[in-house]
């Protein structure tokens, strides 16, 4: 069902007192509407109003969010005005206008003061909903109304629509090939399945243990599936705490790679920025040295058994030439012109064949088609003088690789020297924030190093977990087929698992049709979306969910590529995303301008509202990102009336939101 | 979750074009049905075991829910 929103009411939320009111009107050629506001002024809160009142999560923070000791979502003005036994409620109202007619989306979270003075608020907030059913609004409260919501838009999906600017330039800055996996899950709603499948292994281990494990063998193949079960359960949540951290790592370098080369020391920012140059010139370094390697080494097994055997190939060079100086080999004429000349008794120098030119040519007719060996050794006496060739020319070619090689060796030594020196020139720097901040990047690049390679064993081990696991749940099936007993049980067991197996081909399958779906929108939409059109040949994403951008002279960027393009890559990651799922919901993007140079800023506002046409476009947008060129460029389509502006009070504390007329 | 959206369709499509077995593709498809009906839920997990044993039991009998 496709849904926008048509109104928005905020009361007592956050740093907004009283009550707000964003009304949306809809025009069928215009889809922008814009909230201006500072930074810190509330922005980010009005979205969060958004995904509170619907989820009853507030993007910015995690799910775990309970920390007392931090802002509550009531107003804490309004708070601070309670008398003892006096209650006040946080409200947001959402207003949206579906294809099967108005919604209405409420959700309250109240608090007050206790007879002592004390703050307090309810556990959780409480929600309701409005919609239409058979022409008649229906009212729901209670925990299974999240359900309608998430009919409109899942939880899951929610990121992908109401979308943080930074997290989402970042997205594929830090991002690992777990979160996109995780992103194309959810997309393709393989969750049912996994589920299923949850609840089904359920079932078998159930019915498993309901087996009376009559012989010994049973018994002792039971007991290790146990084990095996137990220990495979206890390695996934090992490797999921390592990715977790890793990530983590990931996310926390970033910022510190951000922190050295904004810093307001020109020596610190100019050093990072050479070394940021200096990696990528290592990657591209690695990459080249990888790949005249693997050169090296296929030209050395194709050549290694002739110079092995050269030997033995001049002895048979020399047999076939005997033969042919004896006359044993004529010489490689097809027997098809000779038998031709005979037909036409007539020479190609213009002479008749006749008397003894006939005679030797009938004779030469026979030579030729002698024996298939002596066809081959022909056809091999012209191969051979070509290994001949190859094996001359092969220290001279094996050298010129060589010496590439070790060209790029050099290379790479330089650059990470240069790298060493870089960083013992940040760790000696006379600002202790800088020295902690390079000493932390050394400390996380060795964390993520050391992380990987644990991951690499221990995704090995789970590997053979679950070879040996499959192994044993066979053994078993084996086992119990002797059993006499338990036929019933049994044939419950044998469907379960064959159930299990086909809903496990089931999710391959799918996982990669999806891939190759969102491969495809994501490459249609860059190619729309990015402003150098050429300089990328294509994005890839393949089985282990690792995404390369392919410069058009064959490297890898995705490490290389500005805010801008990292804008980029992330909108059309999640559009592919939205289209794949189906759901067609308003996308809401705050800050999605910052830190974007001058000219994608100009691209991407006249290219994005373009790209989601039919799509209402909520932006949150600072002064600073709204300059002279944005407002030019969105002019063509932001609805007036949906132009609003986030006011503060002198003190900071309360914001008020109204309407704007652009001046 | 959306029934009856692209996805489903091609969960369905994929299991009934590697699945010769008509109990293992019954007790596949009540199973997803079920999982549809709970999403967004907060259901008992014993509850949830219960279901699906049942739905063992009906598929083997060859019962119509």
């Amino acid at each position: 069902m496709k849904y926008a929103i048509s109104s928005i009411s905020i009361t007592n939320y956050r740093q907004y007192l009283g009550t707000q009111v964003l009304d949306f009107t809809f025009d069928k050629t215009k889809n922008v509407s814009l909230i201006l506001g500072k930074n810190g002024a509330g922005k980010s809160n009005l979205l969060n109003a958004i995904t509170w009142c619907l989820y009853g999560i507030e993007i910015h923070k995690s799910k775990d969010h309970h920390d007392i000791s931090g802002m509550p979502v009531i107003n804490t003005s309004a708070l601070k005005k309670l008398k003892v036994n006096e209650s006040i409620t946080a409200e947001v109202t959402i207003h949206l206008k579906t294809d099967s007619g108005p919604w209405i989306i409420k959700r309250t979270l109240e608090g007050g003061k206790s007879g002592l003075g004390d703050l307090y608020f309810d556990d959780a907030s409480k929600l309701s909903v409005v919609h239409p059913v058979y022409g008649q609004d229906k009212i729901d409260h209670g925990d299974d109304t999240q359900i309608l919501i998430n009919n409109l838009l899942p939880e899951a999906l929610k990121n992908f629509f109401f979308i943080d600017g930074e997290q989402l330039r970042e997205f594929f800055k830090v991002s690992t090939p777990e979160n996109i996996s995780k992103a194309i899950d959810i997309v393709s709603q393989l969750e049912l399945v996994y589920k299923a499948s949850d609840h089904l292994s359920k079932v078998e281990t159930n019915l498993r243990k309901s087996v009376k494990n009559s012989t010994p063998q049973l018994e002792r193949v039971q007991r290790n599936i146990e084990l095996t079960e137990k220990k495979i359960e206890e390695l996934k949540t090992t490797i999921k705490t390592i990715e977790k951290q890793k990530e983590k790592d990931h996310e926390e370098i970033a910022k510190v790679r951000e922190f050295l080369k904004t810093h307001n020391s020109t020596q610190i920012a100019s050093l990072e920025k050479e070394r940021q140059s200096l990696e990528t010139d290592i990657r591209k370094l690695n990459e080249q040295l990888r790949k005249k390697e693997y050169q090296r080494n296929s030209y050395l097994i194709e050549i290694a058994p002739f110079i092995y055997l050269k030997k033995e190939i001049e002895q048979t060079y020399g047999i076939i030439e005997e033969k042919v100086e004896k006359g044993e080999l004529p010489p490689r004429i097809r027997e098809i012109f000779i038998k031709e000349l005979l037909e036409k008794g007539r020479c190609i120098c213009g002479n008749d064949l006749v008397g003894e030119s006939r005679k030797a040519l009938e004779e030469y007719s026979k030579k030729v088609s002698l024996s298939e060996l002596s066809e081959i050794s022909i056809v091999g006496k012209t191969t051979i003088e070509d290994i001949f060739s190859s094996i001359k020319e092969f220290p001279a070619k094996i050298d010129a690789i060589n010496e590439e090689i070790e060209d790029f060796k050099d290379q790479l030594e330089k650059k990470e020297r240069r790298l060493e020196h870089i960083s013992e020139e940040v760790k000696e720097y006379d600002v202790a924030d800088v020295r902690r901040y390079e000493e932390r990047r050394e400390e996380l690049n060795r964390l993520i190093a050391k992380n990987e390679q644990v991951l690499i064993l221990q995704n090995s081990d789970l590997t053979i977990l679950n070879t040996t696991l499959k192994d044993l749940k066979d053994e078993y099936e084996r086992e119990l087929s002797k059993n006499k007993k338990n036929d019933s049980l049994k044939e419950r067991l044998t469907l379960v698992q064959s159930s299990l197996k086909v809903l496990a081909n089931t999710e391959k399958i799918i996982k990669t049709k999806i891939r190759y779906q969102v491969e495809k929108s994501l490459n249609e939409n860059f190619k729309t979306l990015i402003r150098k059109k050429t300089a990328f040949s294509s994005i890839t994403i393949d089985e282990n969910y690792d995404v390369k951008v392919h410069h058009i002279d064959g490297y890898n960027v995705i490490n290389d590529l500005s805010a801008g393009e990292y804008l980029i890559l992330g909108l059309s990651f999640m559009s592919a995303l939205m289209t794949i799922s189906g759901f067609q919901a308003p996308v809401i993007i705050d800050t999605p301008l910052g830190k974007i140079d001058d000219e994608h800023r100009e691209y991407i506002t006249t290219e994005l509202p373009r790209f989601l046409a039919g799509t209402q476009l909520i932006l949150l947008v600072t002064p600073t990102e709204y300059d002279h060129n944005v407002q030019a460029n969105l002019s063509k389509y932001l609805i007036n009336e949906n132009f609003y502006r986030i006011s503060e009070n002198k003190e900071q504390t309360e914001s008020t939101v109204g309407r704007y007329d652009g001046n | 979750m959306i029934e009856g959206s692209e996805f489903n369709k091609l969960i369905l499509e994929t299991i009934d074009e590697h699945c010769d077995d008509p109990n293992v593709k019954n007790l596949i498809q009540k199973s997803l049905r079920y999982e549809l009906d709970i999403w967004n839920r907060h259901i008992r997990p014993s509850d949830i075991e219960d279901e699906y044993e049942q739905m063992v039991e009906d598929v083997l009998k060859g019962r119509k829910q």
